[in-house]
C-alpha cells in the first residue's frame, strides 16, 4: 500500500478488501475507497469510520448495499484507492459492527470456494455433452449465464449464492470458464505436412509462443476459410506458415500456398 | 611419371567405365533401400511436385536460409544446364548410337537418388553463422556427418576449389568465346565482360547469385525452346522413328542400327551413362553447396528440388537428343561441334542462336561454379579467402576465351571428377540419416538440427 499525498492506494492482491475497509475503520477515516478491475468496479464510503454506502457496477448491472459488500469481499486482484474527505450520495448500510461482522462472513464463503480468479472470464457450456443432475435452481442459473462474464452473473442479488452455484456448476463440469480472447488474425500460408492424423494445425514456435502468453489458457485455432476449428500445436522452423496433415487438407479443400486467416480460440 | 601422364591416368578413372557403374550403383542403392522411392511411388511422385512446382508461387518467410528453395534450385540448375547438354548430348549420341540415350535416362533415373540425398543431407548438416548467412554442401556433410573421415571434407573442398577455376570458369569462358568470336567479337572484349559480369555478380555473395540464376535459367530454357522447337517441328515426324530406334538400339544396337560401324552395345551404355551422370552433376556433390541455401523446414523438402532440378535437365537433354536422332544427321559421323552446325544449318536463325544458346549455358554455369568455388575455398581457408578468389576467379573469366592453360584445365577437370569420391562414399555412409529423414519427413516430424 503506498501513500501519496493524503491519497492510499494498492491492490486487493496485496491488501484484502476486509482487512483494508477494517484498517480505514479503525482508523476512524471518512472518504471513498475505489476499487476497479477490468470488469467491475466498486465504492465504498465510510464517514467517521463507519461504512455507510457501498456500490458495485458491472457491466449494466449494479449492486448496492450489504450485497455490494459480498461482492467486493470477493475480488481476488483489483487496483484501489482511498479519497480522503469524500462524502457519500446516500446511505446505504448502517455501520456499526453489522459490517465487518458481514465481511468477515463473505470472505469465509468466498476462501471456501473456487472460482477463477479473473471474473472478466466468460462462461460456457462446455463443448463436449455429459449428463449431470442439477438442481432447479442450479439449471435456472446455467441457462441464464451461456456466454457472460463471471463479475456480470455475480453481480445480482444474492451473490455468494450465485458463487455457490457457479463453484458448483464448474466444479462438475457442466459450465466453463475461459478467457475472452481478443487476438489479432494471422494471414498464413498453407503448408503440408505428411504424416498420420488429423485435426492438428502446427505455427511457428514463436507464433504459439506470442498466443500462449496473451491467452493463458488451452486454445484451439480457427482456421478461414473454410471455417473450421483445429488443435494446435508449436512446430519449429514455419514462420507464416500453417501446417496441416495431409488428410486435413483434402478434408478442408486446401492445397500448398493458400492463404488461410488463423484465430485461436479459447 | 610426370605430373601430365599422372593426371591422365587418373582421368582415365574418374570418367572411366568402372566409375560410371559406381555411381549408378550408390544411386540405385539410395533410391531402392534409403529413400525407397518404390515404396509408395506414385505418393513419391505427387509429394514431389506438390513440394517443387506447387510451391513456386509462394514467398519464402525465412525458414533458416538465405534464398528460397526455388532459387536455390535455379543457382544449381545454372550451373548443371550448361553447355554439356547440347555439345554432350550430340557427343554421346555420335559415339554411342541412339541406344545411348535410354542408358542416359537410366543413369537419370537412379541419379535422383544422389541428387535427393545431396540436397537433404546439405541442408541437414548446414552450418548456420551469426551473421545469419548459411553455408552446406558435401563439404559440411562429410565433416560433420562422419566426424572419424573429416578428410573426406577436406578433399572434396580443395577438388571443388581448384575444379572451379578450370571446368566452371576457363573451359565455360573459352565456350562463350568460341561461340562469340565467330560472330565477330573480340575475344578479348568477350574475356573482359565475363571477368566484369562474374565479379560483380560473385561480389554480391549468394543473394546477388541467386537473383543472377532466377533470369538467366530461365533465359537459358526460352533460348533452348527458341533452338529446338523449330527443329522439333521440322523433324517432328521422325521423333516416333527416334524413340523406337533408342530402346531397340539400347540393348542389339548392331541389329537395330544395321550394323553401322562401331556402334556396341558397351560404347551405348557407356557413353550413354556418362551424360546420364555427367550432364545433370548427380553424385558430384557440386549442386548440394547450392541446395544447402535454401529456406526450408525440413530438409527432405530440399531434396525434392534436386530431383526437379534432375528432371528439367533430363528434358534438355533428351528433347536435345530426340532431335538429333530423328534428324537422322548423327549417322554422318563427324565431331560434336560439326554435328551441332549441321543440325543448327535447318534453323531459321540458323548458327546465331546455336552460339547464343552456348555462350548463355557456358555463362551460367561460369557464376554458379564461382559460388561452389567459393564456398569450398571459404571451408577451406576461411572467410578471408573470398575476395581473394573472386578476383582471382574473374581474372581467369578474362584469360579463358584468350585461350591457353591447357595443362591446367586438364588438371582442373580430373579434379573436377575426383569431387565424386569423397562424395560418393560419403553419401554410401549416410545413406541411413538420409533413410530416417525421409521416414520422419513422412512421419509429420520436425526436422532437428545436428549439433
Amino acid at each position: 500500500m503506498v501513500k501519496r499525498g493524503r491519497m492510499l492506494e494498492g491492490n486487493l492482491a496485496e491488501f484484502p478488501f476486509p482487512s483494508l475497509v477494517g484498517a480505514l475503520m479503525s482508523a476512524g477515516r471518512t472518504g471513498r475507497l475505489w476499487v476497479r478491475s477490468p470488469h467491475l468496479e466498486g465504492e465504498v464510503y465510510l464517514q467517521g469510520g463507519q461504512v455507510v454506502h457501498a456500490r458495485v457496477q458491472a457491466g449494466e448491472k449494479a449492486l448496492e448495499g450489504e450485497e455490494a459488500l459480498d461482492l467486493l469481499a470477493g475480488l481476488k486482484r483489483a487496483p484501489f484507492r482511498f479519497e480522503p474527505e469524500t462524502l457519500p450520495p446516500r446511505t446505504t448500510l448502517l455501520g456499526g459492527l453489522a459490517v465487518p461482522v458481514r465481511l468477515a462472513e463473505a470472505q469465509a464463503v468466498w476462501q471456501s470456494l473456487s472460482l477463477p480468479s479473473d471474473w472478466g472470464y466468460v462462461l460456457r457450456l462446455p463443448s463436449q455433452g455429459g449428463t449431470a443432475e442439477l438442481t432447479p435452481e442450479a439449471l435456472k442459473v446455467l441457462a441464464q449465464v451461456e456466454g457472460k462474464r463471471i463479475a456480470e452473473v455475480l453481480a445480482a442479488p444474492g451473490v455468494l449464492r450465485l458463487a455457490r452455484i457457479l463453484h458448483t456448476l464448474l466444479g462438475m463440469g457442466a459450465l466453463e470458464a475461459v478467457p475472452v480472447v481478443e487476438v489479432a488474425p494471422e494471414h498464413l500460408l498453407v503448408l503440408p505436412i505428411y504424416g498420420p492424423g488429423h485435426g492438428i494445425a502446427y505455427v511457428d514456435e514463436a507464433l504459439y509462443a506470442a498466443w500462449a502468453r496473451a491467452i493463458r489458457h488451452g486454445f484451439r485455432l480457427r482456421v478461414t476459410p473454410p471455417g473450421t476449428t483445429l488443435e494446435v500445436r508449436p512446430r519449429p522452423n514455419i514462420p507464416g506458415r500453417l501446417g496441416l496433415l495431409e488428410e486435413d487438407l483434402k478434408r478442408l479443400r486446401l492445397r500448398r500456398g493458400d492463404k488461410v486467416e488463423a484465430v485461436p480460440e479459447v | 611419371m610426370d605430373i601430365l601422364t599422372l593426371n591422365e591416368y587418373l582421368n582415365r578413372i574418374v570418367y572411366g567405365f568402372p566409375m560410371k557403374l559406381v555411381f549408378l550403383l550408390v544411386g540405385a542403392y539410395l533410391v531402392i533401400f534409403q529413400i525407397r522411392w518404390f515404396s509408395a511411388p506414385f505418393r513419391m511422385m505427387r509429394v514431389s511436385f506438390s513440394e517443387t512446382f506447387g510451391a513456386i508461387r509462394e514467398r519464402a518467410y525465412g525458414f533458416g536460409g538465405q534464398i528460397t528453395p526455388f532459387q536455390a534450385t535455379m543457382v544449381a540448375l545454372s550451373a548443371t544446364v550448361g553447355t554439356g547438354h547440347l555439345l554432350g548430348m550430340l557427343a554421346a549420341v555420335l559415339v554411342g548410337g541412339p541406344g545411348a540415350v535410354f542408358w542416359m535416362w537410366v543413369g537419370y533415373f537412379f541419379g535422383t537418388g544422389s541428387k535427393f540425398a545431396e540436397a537433404t543431407l546439405a541442408v541437414h548438416y548446414r552450418r548456420r553463422f551469426a551473421d545469419g548467412s548459411v553455408s552446406g554442401g558435401p563439404m559440411y556433410y562429410l565433416s560433420r556427418g562422419l566426424p572419424r573421415l573429416r578428410v573426406l571434407g577436406f578433399l572434396f573442398a580443395l577438388f571443388a576449389a581448384v575444379a572451379a577455376f578450370g571446368i566452371g570458369n576457363l573451359a565455360q569462358a573459352g565456350a562463350v568465346g568460341g561461340a562469340l568470336t565467330p560472330l565477330g567479337v573480340p575475344p578479348a572484349l568477350v574475356g573482359l565482360g565475363l571477368a566484369l559480369l562474374v565479379g560483380v555478380v560473385l561480389g554480391g555473395g549468394i543473394m546477388r547469385v541467386a537473383r543472377f540464376a532466377q533470369v538467366v535459367v530461365p533465359l537459358k530454357l526460352l533460348l533452348f525452346l527458341v533452338a529446338v522447337l523449330p527443329l522439333l517441328v521440322l523433324y517432328g515426324g521422325g521423333i516416333p522413328e527416334a524413340l523406337a530406334l533408342v530402346f531397340q538400339a539400347a540393348f542389339t544396337p548392331e541389329a537395330a542400327l544395321g550394323g553401322a560401324a562401331g556402334y556396341s552395345l558397351y560404347a551405348a551404355i557407356n557413353a550413354g551413362l556418362g551424360r546420364g551422370i555427367f550432364a545433370n552433376e548427380a553424385g558430384l556433390g557440386s549442386a548440394a553447396i547450392a541446395h544447402a541455401q535454401a529456406q526450408v523446414d525440413h530438409p527432405v523438402r530440399q531434396g525434392f528440388w534436386g530431383v526437379t532440378e534432375m528432371f528439367v535437365s533430363f528434358l534438355v537433354t533428351s528433347l536435345t537428343a530426340l532431335t538429333f536422332i530423328a534428324s537422322g544427321l548423327w549417322r554422318q559421323g563427324g565431331s560434336a561441334a560439326e554435328a551441332a552446325q549441321a543440325l543448327f544449318q535447318a534453323h531459321p536463325l540458323g548458327g546465331a542462336i546455336l552460339a547464343a544458346t552456348v555462350a548463355v549455358f557456358a555463362l551460367g554455369t561460369m557464376v554458379s561454379w564461382g559460388f561452389y568455388g567459393e564456398e569450398a575455398a571459404a571451408y577451406l581457408l576461411g572467410e578471408g579467402v573470398r575476395w581473394p578468389y573472386r578476383l582471382t576467379f574473374a581474372v581467369l573469366a578474362f584469360v579463358g576465351p584468350l585461350g591457353g592453360l591447357e595443362a591446367f584445365l586438364a588438371i582442373s577437370d580430373t579434379l573436377n571428377g575426383l569431387m565424386a569420391i569423397p562424395n560418393l562414399l560419403g553419401l554410401v555412409l549416410l545413406g541411413p540419416v538420409v533413410a530416417r529423414l525421409v521416414y520422419g519427413f513422412f512421419r509429420g516430424e520436425p526436422w532437428v538440427p545436428p549439433r
